[in-house]
């Protein structure tokens, strides 16, 4: 009997996974920031199979509903937020994962109509809280245990793998502040190098150090840290020479089949806008020649001894030398890259191309995304079942997200959208109208 | 110290165009767009011409509401 699955899940996956006793990098803490990110698991909406459920922190916007629903979607979903009736501080409340959050609101509430007893529970990523949340609504678990998932999420486990792999390994772990100086020095003579949190994010928790002055800073700032209680652990690793980020999708299952899904190439235009496109012919070449989907099983067959399954999305390096840098890190989790080719795997036409992109963005006072969809409709851009090239817009809460502060004045947020397109030159007519959509609209585009 | 501070913006956005477009009313979040990761080399690099150093575990977001704030708030660390 096919079960339907109850999809759900916090993108910021690695903020719950990281202990709380472990030294951190200069960080400024982003509230608003963190409130776009948990909007973003809208576009899990990408998994949804006929009949599934999706459930969101913010609650879908009804247009966009509507929109995937005339798209072929049919799941259905909660329209309205999701908190707690007895939590008086909105902070707090900010501070849960979706399933932490689940698993503690009142009976009677829209997840319990929504959610059918015995179907199957389809994270994003394995955190605190899935397990409470599984059996607070009876969903059936086939889920890694927490703790494991946790444990080859880090940065050192990816560093270890490449020695059980026999990969050429330049990372080093430093356990302390004097190794930190110690290991930092000898790399320094070398050039440039990064210090990596045990569960950094691309943007967050990597810090390039390219001088003494800035290793003796960091190492100031880690002290006091650790005069405070807080455990060192980082990951150092030599600045790479880097031609293009890339990353493998692929899925183990619970008997430890694996089974490869995509590769996405993911492509920086300037810092505040990346895109993820399919692969260049070349590089496809380039990976087949040099056994990277070997590798890519090898690892999957290692996480499973290690008693992982589920999704991995593998980040990988080519550098500008022409040699591959295979394991970069692994994520044992849903992926935005993983998003993007199942966006791929419905809609992708013969003789176009694909990608997805993000735009950030700034609104004053309330904005209506439904002013935006009917734009978008109106200028010809909108992606529609049939119309070749378009904007498939994938968030909408996400572009004006619910303010944890409650501040009144400007709020950030964030579209992502996948966009069909027949040549280079089309794709910059879709951006430049769907840039004219959100001004006029009246979002600031933050790039 | 407002004019320093914007160039180390366009520096560090790599957008020589700021240089024009930024004032002392610019909010360095929004106007000056630096995303988080930006916003941590920005304060080293603060750090490095002014020779100040900024505790990040109680840095105040309300700093960065405009370049005017935050220079004020570098001078006083700068004492």
């Amino acid at each position: 009997m096919m079960r339907n699955a109850v999809h759900c899940g916090s993108l910021e996956s690695e903020r719950y996974w990281r202990e709380e006793d472990l030294a951190s990098l200069p960080a400024i803490p982003d509230a608003k920031a963190l409130a776009i990110v948990q909007a973003m698991d809208e576009m899990l909406f990408v998994f949804c199979g006929s009949g599934d459920v999706l459930l969101t922190r913010q609650g879908m916007n009804r247009a966009q509903y509507d929109y995937l629903q005339a798209l072929g979607y049919a799941f259905s979903t909660n329209m309205d937020t999701l908190r707690l009736e007895t939590v008086e501080s909105v902070p707090a409340q900010a501070a849960l994962n979706i399933f932490e959050l689940l698993g503690r609101m009142d009976a009677g509430q829209e997840p319990d109509r929504l959610i059918p007893e015995g179907a199957l529970l389809e994270p994003f990523a394995v955190l605190p809280g899935t397990q409470e949340a599984v059996s607070r609504y009876k969903l059936l678990p086939t889920l890694p245990d927490e703790e494991i998932v946790r444990a080859v999420n880090t940065k050192s486990y990816s560093t270890a793998m490449r020695d059980r792999l026999g990969l050429p390994n330049i990372a080093v772990v430093v356990d302390s502040l004097e190794e930190l100086l110690q290991s930092g020095q000898a790399l320094l003579e070398k050039g440039a190098f990064l210090i990596k949190d045990e569960y950094g994010v691309s943007g967050k928790g990597n810090q390039l150090v390219d001088s003494e002055r800035m290793l003796r800073r960091m190492a100031g700032h880690l002290e006091s840290s650790r005069n405070q209680g807080k455990r060192i652990r980082f990951v150092l690793e030599p600045l790479l020479d880097r031609e293009t980020d890339f990353s493998c999708q692929f899925q183990i299952d619970p008997e430890g089949r694996v089974t490869l899904l995509s590769a996405q190439q993911l492509v920086n235009k300037g810092f505040a806008f990346g895109e993820s496109r399919s692969p260049q012919p070349s590089l496809l070449d380039k990976l087949d020649k040099e056994g990277y989907w070997e590798t890519m099983h090898s690892i999957g067959r290692e996480l499973h001894a290690d008693g992982y399954y589920g999704e991995v999305c593998v980040d990988s390096m080519l550098l500008r030398d022409g040699s591959l840098a295979p394991l970069v890190e692994i994520n044992a989790r849903k992926s935005m890259s993983l998003i993007k080719h199942h966006v791929d795997r419905r809609f992708k036409q013969e003789g176009m191309h694909t990608c997805l992109i993000q735009v950030p963005l700034a609104a004053m006072g309330k904005v209506h995304y439904e002013e935006l969809l009917e734009r978008m409709e109106e200028t010809g851009i909108l992606f529609s079942l049939g119309a070749g090239e378009g904007v498939m817009p994938l968030t909408s809460s996400a572009l004006q997200p619910l303010d944890p502060s409650r501040a009144a004045g400007s709020t950030k947020g964030k579209l992502y959208a996948a966009l069909t397109y027949r040549s280079e030159d089309s794709k910059r007519g879709l951006i430049h109208t769907l840039d004219e959509s959100l001004m006029r609209t009246g979002y600031t585009i933050l790039r | 110290m407002q004019q320093k501070v914007i160039e180390i913006i366009a520096e560090i956005k790599e957008e020589p165009g700021l240089l024009q477009t930024l004032s002392g009313a610019s909010d360095l979040t929004l106007d000056a767009a630096l995303d988080s990761l930006q916003i941590i080399n920005f304060i080293l690099r603060v750090e490095d011409e002014f020779n100040i150093e900024v505790d990040f575990d109680t840095f105040d977001l309300e700093h960065l509401k405009s370049v005017d704030r935050f220079s004020a708030y570098v001078a006083g660390l700068a004492v």
